[in-house]
């Protein structure tokens, strides 16, 4: 009850507004971020970076305030109408429901005066932009990527398969050959973020967006067959065919069965992103040497296979900076999401930062040196290229309906084609919701 | 006579005046605290009850439109609703069940000074105080497919392993277990305190009449346990019928919708439909469901 009852009495303490905004004038600016990596004792070189730009910028010290993505969107909904915080960082679907929502403050002055605008890859400002108007600044991004465990496919005498049909052929292979190895996981979890991603990931080999602008609305932008072929390909050949590419051992669970388990050496495909780059310790590590070495000497990086009749494409996250449009001190949250966004702190701090380097494997900026220095990570950068970001609608409905249908396929319960055509339905009827 | 008069009228006004002195400072002790509780409780009750008569928008909680009970129709007609209502209450009557059966064993046992009780008594709180995420790290680490602790023992007797919170027709039972695993040290803790406040002459006296083990647990003893059963009862119902945290985190109400329950589908609705009205709506029946569960047990238990 009271999270029913918390729910709808934090929204109205939102939307009734004149609760005072942020801290005042003279007050220092408050951020809510989850970019920084935890360093565990470590220099924290990137935060460190980040508050001393924000010093020479502003001329005085900023708080920062930590929460998990999930607390930070649920607070920021509810919560941004009283002013607090000034500045937030995110995700994309974050970013489009606050714009929805009206909390973040358009960035089109602050875009115009600030010098490191051009240097931004154009994608990455694109993904920002909502009707021609600017919304964040983006400082990090990564495009999802087929993890292959090059070792084994040396060893099967096989390449990189491109298309589906390949992929599970060679799958197939690999689990008749390896009784230790799965040759693919993919999320299935009810609820998963991640379950939702990789689905995006195929889809964007179907169409350049799900949902495209249809006057103030939107208008669904794929045909219920396209829907179907990622449930089969995906879904049922993964878990509910015959011979399964993926263990049906594995149905519903999310990344920490996914990336953990790769690094084990559990699986040898995964769809999966630069976190990757140094996660070889940790409760979920079981062996730090084990994992370097797959990680360092037997992973390949490459595209996503797809389907017949589709194309490269993949699921791009870009990260925004964005401004509390309620807040009092609207130019302080100018001010933090140009210091948290500069090149300066992406490229010394970001890049530096021990614990994440592999946000800056994909820089969003010129001025920003990739730190990919292993060769078989290098097609990270290509893959950048194809990437698309999710379109400005709230996607909350549509994760919801996606799940149901997701589960239902990957169980055996539903045909994946029949699963494709009421899945698009359900997708239609939600062009006005969302 | 005019001085009786005076000496009671005098009597009179110290008693009203010392009424009206220990009367405020009464109130002005209560009143803060009413105050609080008026604005952390009372505001959101109030304010969810209202928003369940209205369609309103986590986006936009600023435009509401009054639709009287559609919402309460709709929940009427929504099948996911009813599973989730259905789920909630097999939850809490399993969970709860289990806990206080379980509890009240663990609690004769201790009474009785067997071997380790003393530690156990020491240790008994530590589920109840840890942390739920950490719980469920626990647990699906536990039930991990492949090396899992639960899946080695199954596989070493030869028996199928699996990521059990992923399998249809075991996520359910196995939320119930995590209930039960949380909260049984609790029940055993305080039924055993209730126990050892039972005079041991009454004991003493019911062997004297005759009376055997369990006729001294039916007719001593539990009669003298039931308050403070009922409170744990009526708690841990409530605390399991609204509880979130351990089935979103653990399912997040899947494998095909089998452990959805009203909290993950009021979180739902509420922040992936933006639906708060809809949400708002689902805490109403839950609201409902509960202080009549509260106010019949009570009355019973007075009954009794």
């Amino acid at each position: 009850m009271l999270k029913g009852l918390g729910v709808g009495a934090a929204a109205s303490l939102a939307g009734c507004g004149g609760l005072g905004g942020g801290n005042g004038d003279g007050e220092q600016a408050l951020m809510w971020e989850y970019g920084f990596p935890n360093t565990e004792g470590a220099e924290p070189v990137w935060r460190n970076k980040f508050e001393s730009m924000y010093e020479e910028l502003a001329g005085e010290e900023i708080q920062i305030s930590r929460y998990s993505y999930e607390d930070l969107r649920q607070k920021f909904l509810t919560g941004a109408s009283t002013g607090d915080p000034d500045a937030i960082e995110g995700t994309l679907s974050h970013l489009s429901e606050y714009i929805a929502a009206e909390h973040v403050e358009p960035l089109d002055d602050l875009a115009d005066s600030i010098d490191h605008l051009d240097g931004y890859v154009d994608s990455t400002v694109e993904a920002m932009t909502y009707q021609d108007t600017l919304y964040a600044l983006p400082y990090e991004g990564n495009a999802r990527a087929l993890f292959v465990r090059q070792d084994i496919l040396d060893e099967l005498g096989q390449d990189v398969p491109e298309s589906a049909e390949a992929f599970h052929e060679i799958g197939r292979m690999i689990n008749d050959e390896y009784d230790d190895v799965t040759a693919f996981h993919n999320c299935t979890k009810d609820g998963s973020v991640r379950a939702f991603q990789e689905w995006m990931t195929h889809i964007y080999q179907h169409t350049d967006q799900l949902y495209v602008p249809d006057g103030d609305g939107w208008q669904l932008n794929i045909e219920a067959d396209a829907l179907g072929q990622v449930f089969d390909n995906w879904y049922y050949q993964i878990y509910a065919a015959d011979n399964p590419v993926g263990d049906p051992d594995d149905l519903g669970t999310g990344w920490q069965t996914n990336d953990p388990g790769y690094i084990n050496g559990n699986y040898a495909f995964i769809e999966s992103g630069t976190w990757m780059r140094n996660w070889t310790s940790g409760e979920n590590i079981q062996s730090t040497d084990a994992a370097k070495d797959i990680l360092d000497n037997k992973t390949l990086i490459a595209h996503p296979a797809h389907a017949d009749g589709a194309s490269r494409g993949t699921f791009l996250e870009v990260k925004p900076v964005m401004v509390n449009t309620h807040s009092d001190q609207i130019e302080k949250g100018k001010t933090a999401v140009e210091a948290y966004t500069h090149p300066e702190t992406l490229g010394e701090g970001m890049a530096q930062d021990p614990e994440g380097s592999g946000k800056a494997m994909t820089p969003v900026h010129d001025d920003v040196e990739s730190t990919i220095e292993n060769e078989n990570w290098q097609p990270l950068t290509d893959i950048f290229t194809t990437g698309r970001a999710l379109a400005k609608a709230t996607w909350g409905p549509v994760r919801e309906e996606f799940y149901t249908y997701m589960q239902e396929v990957s169980y055996g319960e539903t045909d994946p084609y029949d699963a494709g055509e009421q899945f698009h339905e359900a997708l239609q009827d939600l062009e006005s919701e969302i | 006579m005019a001085t009786q008069t005076e000496s009671q009228y005098s009597r009179y006004k110290e008693e009203f005046s010392s009424f009206l002195t220990d009367t405020w400072i009464g109130y002005a002790f209560v009143i803060p605290a009413t105050v609080l509780l008026a604005v952390v409780i009372g505001y959101p009750t109030l304010r969810g009850l209202y928003l369940a008569f209205f369609e309103v928008s986590l986006l936009n909680p600023e435009q509401m439109e009054f639709v009287g009970l559609q919402h309460f129709r709709a929940l009427a007609a929504d099948p996911i609703f009813k599973a989730a209502l259905w789920h909630t209450v097999l939850l809490t009557a399993l969970a709860v069940s289990f806990q206080y059966l379980l509890g009240l064993g663990l609690a004769l046992a201790l009474k009785e000074k067997v071997p380790g009780a003393g530690i156990f008594r020491s240790l008994s709180m530590v589920t109840w105080v840890m942390p739920i995420i950490v719980m469920v790290i626990i647990f699906r680490f536990m039930v991990q497919n492949g090396f899992g602790p639960v899946n080695i023992i199954l596989d070493s007797l030869g028996m199928r392993t699996t990521y059990w919170f992923g399998e249809p027709g075991v996520a359910f039972p196995l939320i119930v277990v995590m209930h039960v695993w949380r909260n049984v040290p609790f029940y055993a803790i305080s039924l055993l305190a209730a126990m050892n406040s039972i005079p041991k002459e009454q004991y003493e006296a019911a062997r004297l009449d005759g009376a055997g083990p369990l006729e001294r647990f039916r007719y001593v003893t539990l009669p003298q346990i039931s308050y403070v059963s009922m409170i744990m009862i009526v708690l841990h119902v409530t605390f399991t019928f609204k509880n979130f945290d351990i089935v979103y985190l653990s399912t997040g109400g899947g494998p095909l919708g089998n452990t959805e329950v009203l909290a993950t589908y009021v979180y739902k609705q509420a922040f992936e439909q933006y639906a708060l009205g809809y949400g708002a709506s689902i805490g109403v029946v839950m609201l409902i469901l509960m202080l009549t569960f509260t106010i019949v047990y009570v009355k019973l238990e007075e009954v009794d």
